[in-house]
């Protein structure tokens, strides 16, 4: 439709606002409270308009459009009431207290130069601070109370740590519940999870960051994107005097829009700790020799060319990181292809969603998130199985979150009540290892109940007799069994995910990393393919993928079983393609995945092994084994931004520049291929990884002349049908391209398998339950299950490089109250918790988060050494490690057994619990 | 001996006014029957006992518990039909007051109660609205808005949840009609709310009352269950639930999208329209907000048909209205007459002139936010559009007469007051200019001010009243202003300038 | 909190308890509150948003949001006084002076110093025979100055 805005028309759709609308036509209208995120509010009042045949002054960010309305957004009546609100605020602040930038440019802007109300006793903002956050502050004496914290708090994030406080003058906003306890600063003590929305909204600096009070406003920002987790934030870090010193989510970040979590937000200072590593070290018996990065790249090609002249290139195998970029991962497999000659590369995706991707790959045919992020605004019910995103992929999380507040069912199916869970309308807390015989009862109901999409089964799919006939058995009452769910939780959840019209699943390692992961995916599919639940907006099966680029390094050949793309090593076509493009031709026979490299370095098979930002020796499971296995290897070169538990292994270790230190493009869980770009300068002329690759192969013989990342972009195109329309100049507009991007004018795909699969049909798997590899016994009477915590990352080593150490300082064990009680444990008394392969030391605390009977745990900090009490049980296809089911006995400990000094850390240890 | 059957009110005012020292007095004498009943709503004249004549009902003002051998013995009654506050008077609404015990259904009944909704069953949803759409029934909870305009929008509005709300929050000082109908005639109001709710589809209403009125919501409370019980609130297909639900002393939640935040049990506070209740009100559910008196008011329309509601009063103001007198008059209380009659009428006849030994200053009108009316401007007709042209509101019908002794800063300053300590805090120039304002009276009232400070008050004014967001700061200018416009030479002769002058 | 209040504590909030697809109610639930314990002590709101699945903050938005709800325990009796138009009209302000001094002589006298609590009122509905007084539940119509000693000597 049409209006009038200040004599110009000016296109607007039904549902904007004046203001929206104003925006959209480049008239900007002085404003303070309203937000591009947020629902209408109209507090501050300064987006007044007059509009033809209409009495009064409507605040324009709230006043809907009509066709043709004329508006006018300037008069000398609007510009008077304008300069007496701005005046109202400056009667309000403190003294002395400097009213802050936005305020102060707008009191100019309207002409305030005085403040009338200055006489007399006169009201004032209270002067107080709060700084109890670690990465902002909160000044009261800037605040105009304009609640866009707080709706930040409600609308985007979710989590209500925020409230307006007070009424009338007096209202003013406040964290948690402190202020009536008679403390002014209790963002520590609310359940505030930091994510930084409500700083990010706030209009007048009020909230700020810490490290912009601290070290002064950017001079420059620089588009980017997270190196966390696989939601892909887009962030334009904040420079000032070649310093990062904000990062600031981005409105038009296509997978956050303009949110973030905790670590993406606060977590990256770690970039500056002062123990980065920033010269290459070589092992001298127990010590580090600093050495010149020339001979460190020698060393490693010397090494690398003995070993692969003494026993063949199949002693030689590496691990990619998933933490770092597709180029680096191209470039790492290029290497071991053409350079070593062998497929022994695979990457930290083993560990994690390499269950996700047999299991997908059997049944669709491809094996990513059929549908994008934005889906979860489209889906009519969400399903989240196995997954914590609240936790662990916040930004979507927190798009749940909204998604229910608006009305639409959740249902959540994990042993544990997490905050989803809690908020959920149906939680299926079932005991862990039990998916498969939940998920086939689903079945079960469906069809009994006559909620299959025939049509779509009969076009699209094949295979599923087999699928009927063995769900036929699997009946709630025999899963209520099995599960613990009780059978009309599952017949409610299946009608719901059965009947919504668009059912969005989503999945985590509650999954996959189980003995029989891949079933519980491929279960997964069959529930959707059944229900037609894919190929369609709001729909889809979509692994909440970990990392980065874990994604990215498994597209882009990482894997001993694939090449880039997914593209089959017996691909004659391919097999050419290499040879002319890379000069070399493409070893076909299947390479280790990571548990065989163990196995072959024990058995004295795997002489060097070359390892890039993963720290085996904390995150792989059944610590003893790797560590045996990595003292066993002749050569290992270890790549990191620190020392870490691998680099005890290591004979020579190489600095990493980190995501804000070069260029190159990262994968995110929608299939997403983002730019991340360098911001600052890598300390002590550190060599990003993809150098190092180019220089130790240009040593061993093959050059690898690449000035840029955009050129190893340029030949992954080339190789791979996937990817072939990728190019960093259409990568730099600011959305980025999910893959598969097959022309260089296709747009990418948001929504994969709309009118066929990969394969024509996708295809019914039936699978049936089968126990996980250890059940508790009486010795072992307790199941552990691991995973994350919101505030720490993976191995911890960055997120414990930042002050997310004032949150939480240690992995802690979380236990029923009513075993608390029985087993007589005091909250954050110390226990040991035993396996048959070990034992680890914890704080346990009391927590109804987990059934009785049931632990749970975090795996971040190196010190709890939890991986030691895991066995090497895995996938049977996908050697996805059961991260998720150890059978476990809890002692108390003796107290001369303990470090006195370590127990006094414990005893303030600092833990917080999403609840 | 034979036992005298006496009527007594046992509303809140009439028991303050000594009902209970009556009945306290009184209980347990052999000599008279007590009937509690509803309150005329001539407060003044409470509390009052009336008993049966043969001539119709007598009856005794101001009694004292002495008096009652008086009473037994029929000496010195007035009949009530010659009670000339009463005479004068056009009572549809509140036409039961003083006749029946309010939580006597059948009486209700025989009195004529239920016919309307007996005519609402008989009619579609459409038709309901068309009825009240010819009455020409406006809001009586202040802002006046046409109420089948509403009705409708909720009606078309597809939604498988719509709720009816009534206000009964009854903010205003000056106002208590609303409280009377809950506690007087409580089937009235349900009444009226279920023909709403046949009328826009609603399963689930609440009445939403002030935390100042216990004896309403026990009322309310009563009735609800009796109704229940009497299969009144189920229709046909059609079960209607309905709930009382207390507020907590939070002028604002009386402004309908505060009084939902309220209901959902949040932080009362304004929310910018659109969408308006209608649309989208009660947990985002089509919802109709409206006046427990607008409400009391729907029964005899239905019943009477809307013709005959839109042949009383004014033209854009039909109906009666129930105007309620406090402050310094001779004769505080209820009136009930149609549209129309002048304020200095009103004042005259039923307030029967000022207290004794007190001489008029001002008149304010509807509410806290209503205009003050000095003499001089006594001769407007009490209807929405001459007040409206006048830059005044009829409000909710609250009339507050202001003596001689009256000072008129004072009064601004506690205006201002109520404002700040009233204002929800959301929009700037209410939160702040309200404290503002306050405190620029409060410097005059201490002799400190100059003429500047009464050019800032009415810019101040004039920017709250153009930019807040709801009516409480948007009219908290109102009668601040009109004391100054009125009252000029009280404010200068305070001001410091014009003192050391002389 | 006494044991009995802790254990009444208990009870509200069970019955306080949100059945779906009933909403968590904020204002009902500390309003219950107290109406049991008399006012809602800071310390309790963890546990009542905790009942409610809301947040602290939530709890102490709506809480700090009414004037009707108190944090503080108030005295034994509670005088409520009306400062509405109608009520100052008729010299309502005198009253809430006597009244004011009445108590404060009573509160000099330690043993009796929990026995009232003075509070402003906005109008109470009770114009037409204001000035008004609200004590505990009872309303007290045209309160004169004079009348407040005999008044509050009925409110031990
Ligand atoms: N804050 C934070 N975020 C992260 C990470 C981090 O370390 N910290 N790591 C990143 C990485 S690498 C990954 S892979 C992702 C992982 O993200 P998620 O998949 O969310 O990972 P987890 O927390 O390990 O496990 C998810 C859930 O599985 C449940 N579960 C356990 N057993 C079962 C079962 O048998 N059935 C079902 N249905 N559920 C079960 C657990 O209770 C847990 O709530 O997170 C990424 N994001
Ligand atoms: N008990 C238990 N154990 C688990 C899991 C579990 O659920 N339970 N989950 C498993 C899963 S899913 C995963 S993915 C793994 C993750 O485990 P890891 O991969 O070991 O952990 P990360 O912290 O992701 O990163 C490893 C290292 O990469 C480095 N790094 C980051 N960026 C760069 C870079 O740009 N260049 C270089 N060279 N190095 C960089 C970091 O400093 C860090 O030391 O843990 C697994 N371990
Ligand atoms: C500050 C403020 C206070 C209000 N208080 C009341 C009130 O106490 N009772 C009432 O019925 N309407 C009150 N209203 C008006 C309501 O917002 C709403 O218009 C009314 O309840 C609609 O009912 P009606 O159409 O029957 O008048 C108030 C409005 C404002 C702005
Ligand atoms: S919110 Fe403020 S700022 Fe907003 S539109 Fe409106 S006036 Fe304007
Ligand atoms: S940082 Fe996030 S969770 Fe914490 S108060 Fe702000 S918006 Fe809420
Ligand atoms: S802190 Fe900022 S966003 Fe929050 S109310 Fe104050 S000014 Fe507004
Ligand atoms: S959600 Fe993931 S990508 Fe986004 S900021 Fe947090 S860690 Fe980074
Ligand atoms: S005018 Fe006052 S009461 Fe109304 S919304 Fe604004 S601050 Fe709240
Ligand atoms: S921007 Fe519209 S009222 Fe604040
Ligand atoms: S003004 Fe006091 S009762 Fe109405
Ligand atoms: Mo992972």
């Amino acid at each position: 439709m049409n209006l009038q805005i200040n004599g110009r028309t000016v296109t607007a759709e039904a549902g904007d606002t004046i203001y929206m609308a104003a925006r959209k036509a480049g008239i900007s209208i002085p404003s303070l409270c309203v937000s591009q995120q947020l629902a209408p509010f109209g507090s501050c009042r300064l987006c007044i308009c007059e509009i033809d045949g209409q009495s009064g002054t409507p605040a324009s960010c709230t006043t809907p459009v009509r066709p043709d309305m004329v508006v006018r957004t300037e008069s000398d009546r609007l510009r008077r009431h304008r300069h007496n609100i701005v005046e109202l605020y400056m009667s309000e602040q403190p003294e002395g207290s400097e009213s802050s930038g936005p305020l102060r440019e707008l009191a100019l802007a309207c002409g305030v130069n005085r403040v009338r109300y200055s006489v007399g006793a006169h009201m004032k903002r209270a002067a107080v601070r709060d700084d109890s956050n670690p990465f902002f502050t909160f000044d009261n004496a800037a605040c105009i109370s304009c609640a866009r914290c707080v709706r930040a708090c409600d609308e985007i994030q979710g989590t209500h740590a925020l409230t307006m406080f007070g009424r009338g003058f007096a209202a003013r906003p406040a964290a948690g519940a402190g202020l009536l306890m008679g403390e002014t600063a209790s963002f520590a003590t609310s359940n505030c999870v930091s994510c930084g929305a409500c700083v990010k909204e706030c209009p007048t600096g009020a909230l700020v960051e810490k490290t912009v009070l601290e070290q002064g406003s950017p001079t420059r920002m620089v588009r980017t994107t997270c190196a966390y987790c696989g939601v892909g934030c887009a962030f334009d870090a904040g420079v000032r005097d070649g310093r990062v010193v904000q990062m600031l989510p981005a409105d038009d970040g296509p997978s956050n829009q303009g949110h973030a979590c905790m670590k993406g937000r606060f977590g990256w200072t770690y970039n500056d700790a002062p123990d980065r590593l920033r010269v290459p070290l070589l092992r001298r018996g127990n010590d580090w020799e600093e050495i010149s990065w020339d001979s460190a790249l020698d060393r490693v090609a010397q090494e690398f060319t003995r070993i692969k002249g003494a026993h063949g290139p199949d002693a030689l195998a590496t691990i990619s990181s998933s933490r770092g970029t597709n180029e680096e991962n191209y470039l790492f497999g290029k290497f071991m292809r053409c350079v070593i000659g062998t497929n022994h590369i695979d990457n930290c995706a083993r560990v994690c969603h390499s269950a996700t991707v047999t299991g997908m790959m059997e049944t669709l045919g491809a094996s990513a998130a059929t549908n994008s992020i934005q889906d979860l605004d489209r889906a009519h019910l969400i399903m989240v199985v196995g997954a914590n995103p609240t936790e662990s992929h916040p930004v979507v999380g927190a798009k749940i979150k909204q998604a229910h507040r608006r009305g639409v069912p959740v249902i959540v199916i994990d042993p544990r009540r997490t905050e989803l869970a809690r908020l959920a309308d149906l939680h299926l807390q079932l005991r862990p290892g039990s998916n498969v015989a939940l998920l086939n009862a689903m079945g079960h109901v469906l069809v009994k109940e006559g909620l299959l999409d025939q049509a779509f089964i009969a076009a699209r799919t094949e295979g599923i007799d087999d699928w009927l006939k063995t769900v036929s058995d699997c009946t709630p009452d025999a899963a209520e069994a099995i599960t613990g769910v009780p059978a009309h939780l599952i017949s409610q959840a299946a009608r719901l995910y059965g009947s919504s019209g668009a059912s969005f699943c989503c999945h985590g390692l509650g999954v996959t990393e189980h003995r029989w992961g891949s079933h519980g995916v491929i279960a997964l599919c069959n529930l959707a393919l059944a229900t037609g639940n894919i190929g369609k907006p709001g729909t889809g099966i979509n692994p909440l993928r970990g990392q980065n680029n874990v994604q990215g390094a498994s597209d882009m050949g990482c894997l001993p079983t694939y090449f880039a793309g997914y593209q089959s090593l017996d691909d004659p076509k391919l097999a050419l393609l290499h040879q002319t493009i890379t000069g070399r031709p493409l070893p076909t026979k299947r390479g280790m995945k990571t548990p065989d490299m163990w196995d072959a370095a024990i058995a004295g098979r795997l002489k060097g092994l070359w390892i890039i930002g993963y720290d085996v020796a904390q995150t792989d499971p059944n610590l003893k084994k790797v560590h045996e296995a990595l003292k066993q290897v002749e050569f290992l070169v270890v790549q990191d931004l620190f020392l870490s538990e691998t680099t005890k292994f290591a004979h020579l270790v190489l600095p990493g520049a980190s995501f804000i230190e070069k260029d190159g493009t990262f994968t995110n869980l929608e299939r997403r291929i983002q730019r991340i770009r360098k911001v600052v300068e890598p300390p002590h002329g550190i060599l990003p990884d993809w150098r190092v690759v180019c220089e130790v192969s240009t040593r061993m013989g093959y050059p690898m002349p690449y000035r840029h990342p955009s050129e190893i972009m340029d030949e992954i195109a080339k190789l791979t049908p996937m990817f072939a329309g990728l190019s960093y100049d259409r990568l730099d507009q600011h959305a980025g391209l999910q893959w598969p991007v097959p022309t260089a004018t296709h747009e990418g795909t948001a929504l994969m398998h709309q009118e066929t699969f990969p394969k024509g049909k996708a295809r019914f798997v039936a699978v049936e339950y089968l126990p996980p590899g250890e059940a508790p016994t009486d010795d072992y009477p307790f199941v552990l299950t691991t995973g994350r915590i919101l505030q720490h990352y993976n191995c911890g080593a960055q997120t414990r490089r930042t002050d997310i150490l004032e949150l939480v300082d240690t992995d802690v064990l979380e236990m029923h109250p009513s075993d608390m009680k029985e087993l007589h444990l005091r909250d954050g008394e110390i226990v040991r918790v035993v396996s048959t392969r070990g034992d680890a030391l914890l704080p346990v605390v009391g927590s109804e988060r987990v059934l009785p009977g049931h632990l749970f745990t975090s795996f971040h900090f190196p010190a709890s050494t939890v991986n030691a009490l895991l066995s090497s049980s895995a996938d049977e296809s996908s050697k996805c490690p059961e991260y998720k089911v150890s059978a476990v006995r809890v002692e108390p400990v003796e107290r001369d057994e303990l470090d006195p000094e370590d127990e006094a850390e414990m005893g303030h240890m600092r833990r917080q619990l999403i609840t | 001996m034979t036992t005298t059957r006496c009527y007594l009110a046992n509303d809140t005012s009439s028991r303050a006014a000594g009902a209970e020292r009556l009945a306290e007095a009184w209980s347990g004498r052999p000599e008279i029957q007590l009937i509690r009943t509803s309150s005329r709503g001539a407060f003044f004249l409470e509390p009052m006992v009336e008993r049966d004549t043969p001539k119709g009902r007598e009856a005794w003002f101001n009694v004292a518990p002495d008096d009652l051998p008086l009473i037994v013995g029929g000496v010195g009654g007035t009949p009530v039909a010659e009670i000339p506050f009463l005479q004068q008077q056009t009572r549809f609404t509140f036409a039961n007051f003083g006749m029946t015990e309010p939580l006597a259904l059948d009486e209700y009944q025989s009195r004529g109660g239920l016919k309307g909704l007996a005519a609402a069953r008989s009619l579609s949803p459409e038709a309901i609205v068309e009825e009240l759409r010819i009455s020409r029934l406006r809001g009586r909870g202040g802002a006046a808005f046409p109420v089948w305009k509403k009705w409708q929008v909720a009606q078309q509005t597809k939604s498988e949840q719509k709720y009816v709300v009534a206000n009964a929050d009854e903010g205003d000082a000056g106002t208590y009609c609303d409280r009377m109908i809950m506690e007087g005639d409580p089937f009235r109001l349900i009444e009226g709310m279920f023909i709403c709710a046949r009328a826009i589809g609603a399963t689930r209403g609440y009445i939403y009352c002030r935390y100042e009125y216990p004896a309403a919501a026990r009322a309310m409370r009563f009735a609800i269950q009796k109704a229940r019980e009497e299969d009144l609130l189920d229709c046909d297909d059609y079960p209607f639930d309905l709930e009382v639900v207390i507020g907590a002393g939070s002028y604002v939640c009386g402004e309908e999208t505060a009084l939902l935040e309220s209901l959902e049990g949040r932080r009362g506070v304004v929310l910018a329209k659109p969408p308006y209740p209608a649309e989208s009100g009660l947990y985002g559910k089509p919802t109709i907000v409206s006046n427990v008196l607008t409400f009391a008011t729907i029964p005899s329309i239905l019943a009477r048909g809307g013709a005959w509601h839109a042949s009383l009063g004014t033209e854009d103001s039909r109906g009666t209205m129930a105007l309620q007198l406090g402050g310094r008059v001779k004769q505080p209380g209820l009136v009930e007459i149609p549209f129309g009659l002048t304020l200095r009428d009103v004042l005259d006849r039923f307030g029967g002139g000022m207290a004794p030994g007190s001489r008029f200053k001002a008149v304010q009108v509807g509410g806290p936010l209503g205009s003050l009316f000095p003499e001089s401007k006594l001769d407007i007709p009490v209807c929405y559009d001459a007040f409206a042209k006048a830059g005044a509101i009829l409000g909710h019908g609250g009339i507050v007469a202001y003596d001689d002794e009256t000072n008129m800063v004072e009064l601004a300053r506690h205006f201002m007051a109520f404002t700040a300590d009233e204002s929800c805090g959301k929009c700037t120039p209410c939160r702040i200019g309200s404290v503002r304002g306050r405190e620029i009276l409060e410097h005059i009232q201490a002799g400190e001010g100059t003429a500047e400070s009464l050019n800032l008050l009415r810019e101040l004014g004039e920017t709250m009243k153009a930019t807040s967001l709801c009516a409480l700061g948007g009219r908290a200018s109102y009668p601040v202003l009109t004391a100054m416009e009125h009252f000029p030479n009280e404010f200068r002769s305070k001001l410091s300038a014009f003192s050391s002058q002389q | 909190m006494t044991t009995r209040h802790k254990t009444q504590l208990a009870e509200t909030l069970k019955t306080g308890r949100p059945v779906p697809p009933d909403k968590p109610n904020i204002l009902k639930t500390l309003l219950t509150v107290q109406s049991t314990l008399g006012h809602v002590p800071a310390n309790v709101i963890s546990q009542i948003a905790q009942v409610l699945g809301v947040t602290d903050a939530q709890v102490a938005g709506v809480l700090s949001y009414y004037p009707d709800l108190r944090t503080q325990s108030p005295g034994r009796h509670l005088i409520r006084v009306c400062t509405g138009e109608s009520c100052t009209a008729n010299h309502g302000g005198l009253v809430l002076r006597a009244i004011q001094d009445c108590v404060r002589n009573v509160i000099g006298d330690s043993a009796q110093s929990e026995r009232f609590t003075v509070e402003r009122m906005s109008c109470a509905g009770n114009c037409a025979v204001s000035p008004t007084v609200m004590i505990d539940g009872d309303f007290c119509g045209r309160v004169s100055p004079s009348d407040v000693s005999s008044l509050l000597e009925r409110y031990r």
